[in-house]
């Protein structure tokens, strides 16, 4: 088995889920995940740091997605308010999970790949900035406002 | 239980028990080998590059748009590099190895190996190497005084020559910064945080830089001292016509995902206005006089150059390539004649083209290693 592809069996996971956090349904998660391993691939000899590459893979990743929802035939599809796909969640989600759930999927690209980094992936708000290309400020406001958001948008039986 | 803590808990719940589908290994070489095929395809028309020149004003027809896609490529020449007949060397700054050779002739050697990119700066050199991410900056004795990592790569000189623009960040990508400085050894450089990361600049637009980023992002305007603008509408940006405050680039977006057939465009940079649109023509460079741009036919190896009205995105001309041949880099040597770095197998070149597509070499041959810096380019160049 060659380093990629223990690599590939270890950590593929990982990326499905961050993937499917992004997108929002297990479908299009997979074509996101194949399209970043691909491009992983291709730098697999030329990545001098292998303790990093599961950060460089992420980076990959949201940059793929990013490039994506740029493209205004996959906008339209990422700002549904519709969750395309719930996957095969486990039996303990929740209504008040399932509320914000629906809450994170009609948040713009962007914010929601803001959210995910940070309250998921438990990223800082520098690292989060980093993978996204953006500044430390964009990622507090545009998290600051999704909170907001939430807050005003949850049932006050589900706060 | 905190919002921030209701959060996380919601997608750990959502994903984390979820079974996704595996991807097989066959699946993620087929891939990236579709990948692969497809960036060889568009290697040359991405690095093609642009030297500035002096401009001026012409009159613009606002709002025409070319109707269609460009007609089916003509055949290509059959011709070796090395049989194409041997002319003048060129007249605008270029580099022969690691000789920064001026417009007037002048020889500089730089003391750097596998030099890519050289330009004057503050008196002395901005340079950098194949296979290195970091600038260095010579002093008038072109002894080291800095090395830093770049941003983005690339130079952008203003069209008077008196100013240059450069970026840097930490080589962990942090803190990216523009650096506007003098040509000459006046010093008093400028600088400004740069809103996005891994950009380099593309051209001066007035007081400010346009600088584009090399991870999709859409371009920016950048000015010390002033807040950053973003011009949406594109998604690259690889000119500037100083004078007449327009930008060269390809629309954000792209009309088909499977042919990667960008749109190039025309935008004004101070409305951000598209002034024209052509699909399936990439832009690469106004001509010194502004009234033309010339542009790479897009969605494959680029076999065919035209050179666009500037006001309209009308082909005026079409200069079909010796066949085989890669072009790295472009630069307008004048308002009629083109110089194109190219390779072609294992031997490199730089080609003069007037707009009929009448080739000569402006340098003798050299031998081609993808693995090195190759020996000819225009200089500055915007893009390795």
């Amino acid at each position: 088995m060659t380093d990629f592809e223990s690599w590939l069996v270890a950590r593929e996971p990982t990326l499905q889920r961050l993937a499917h956090l992004l997108t929002g349904d297990v479908h299009t998660a997979q074509d996101l995940v194949q399209t970043s391993l691909a491009k992983l691939y291709l730098a697999w000899d030329r990545l001098a740091d292998r303790d990093n590459v599961d950060a460089y893979a992420r980076r990959i990743l949201v940059n793929e997605h990013r490039s994506a929802w740029r493209r205004p035939w996959r906008r339209r599809e990422v700002l549904t308010e519709e969750i395309p796909d719930s996957g095969s969640a486990a039996e303990e989600y929740d209504g008040r999970r399932e509320a914000v759930w629906r809450f994170v999927a009609t948040l713009p690209p962007r914010q929601r790949a803001v959210i995910v980094l940070r309250y998921y992936e438990q990223l800082t708000e520098a690292e989060t900035a980093d993978v996204l290309g953006i500044s430390v400020g964009t990622v507090k406001s545009q998290a600051s406002r999704a909170l907001a958001s939430l807050r005003t948008h949850l049932p006050e039986e589900l706060a | 239980m905190s919002t921030e803590d209701l959060l996380g808990d919601a997608l750990r719940a959502r994903v984390d028990h979820t079974d996704h589908p595996r991807t097989p290994l066959a699946d993620v070489v087929s891939t990236a080998r579709r990948i692969r095929r497809r960036r060889r395809a568009t290697t040359a028309a991405v690095a093609a590059v642009v030297v500035a020149v002096l401009a001026t004003p012409f009159v613009l027809t606002a709002g025409n748009r070319p109707d269609s896609a460009p007609d089916p490529t003509p055949p290509t020449p059959d011709v070796r590099l090395g049989d194409v007949p041997l002319g003048d060397l060129p007249g605008v700054a270029w580099l022969d190895g690691s000789d920064y050779v001026a417009a007037d002739g002048t020889r500089t050697t730089l003391p750097l190996d596998q030099v890519t990119r050289a330009t004057p700066y503050d008196g002395g050199f901005l340079v950098t190497s194949f296979g290195d991410r970091r600038i260095t900056l010579l002093d008038g004795r072109l002894r080291e005084v800095s090395r830093r990592c770049y941003a983005g790569g690339g130079f952008a000189v203003s069209d008077d020559g008196l100013r240059t623009a450069y970026t840097t960040s930490g080589c962990d990508r942090s803190d990216p910064i523009l650096h506007v400085g003098p040509t000459g050894g006046d010093g008093g450089e400028r600088t400004a945080p740069l809103p996005i990361v891994d950009a380099g600049p593309v051209g001066f637009l007035g007081d400010g830089v346009v600088v584009n980023s090399l991870n999709e992002g859409p371009p920016a305007i950048v000015t010390p001292g002033d807040s950053p603008t973003h011009l949406d509408v594109l998604g690259t940006a690889v000119d500037v016509d100083e004078r007449l405050g327009l930008v060269a680039g390809r629309l954000a977006g792209e009309p088909t995902p499977e042919q990667m057939v960008p749109t190039g465009a025309v935008v004004d940079g101070s409305t951000g206005m598209v002034m024209w649109s052509a699909p399936g023509w990439s832009p690469l460079a106004f001509s010194p006089d502004g009234s033309m741009v010339v542009a790479a036919r897009a969605g494959a190896v680029p076999t065919v150059l035209a050179a666009l009205d500037s006001g309209t995105g009308e082909p005026l001309h079409e200069i079909a390539l010796p066949a085989g041949v890669q072009v790295w880099q472009l630069a307008w040597e004048d308002d009629e004649h083109l110089l194109i770095a190219v390779s072609q197998d294992r031997t490199e070149a730089m080609l003069r083209s007037t707009l009929d597509g009448t080739f000569e070499r402006a340098t003798d041959t050299a031998p081609y290693d993808e693995d090195r810096a190759r020996r000819f380019g225009p200089a500055p160049n915007k893009f390795p």
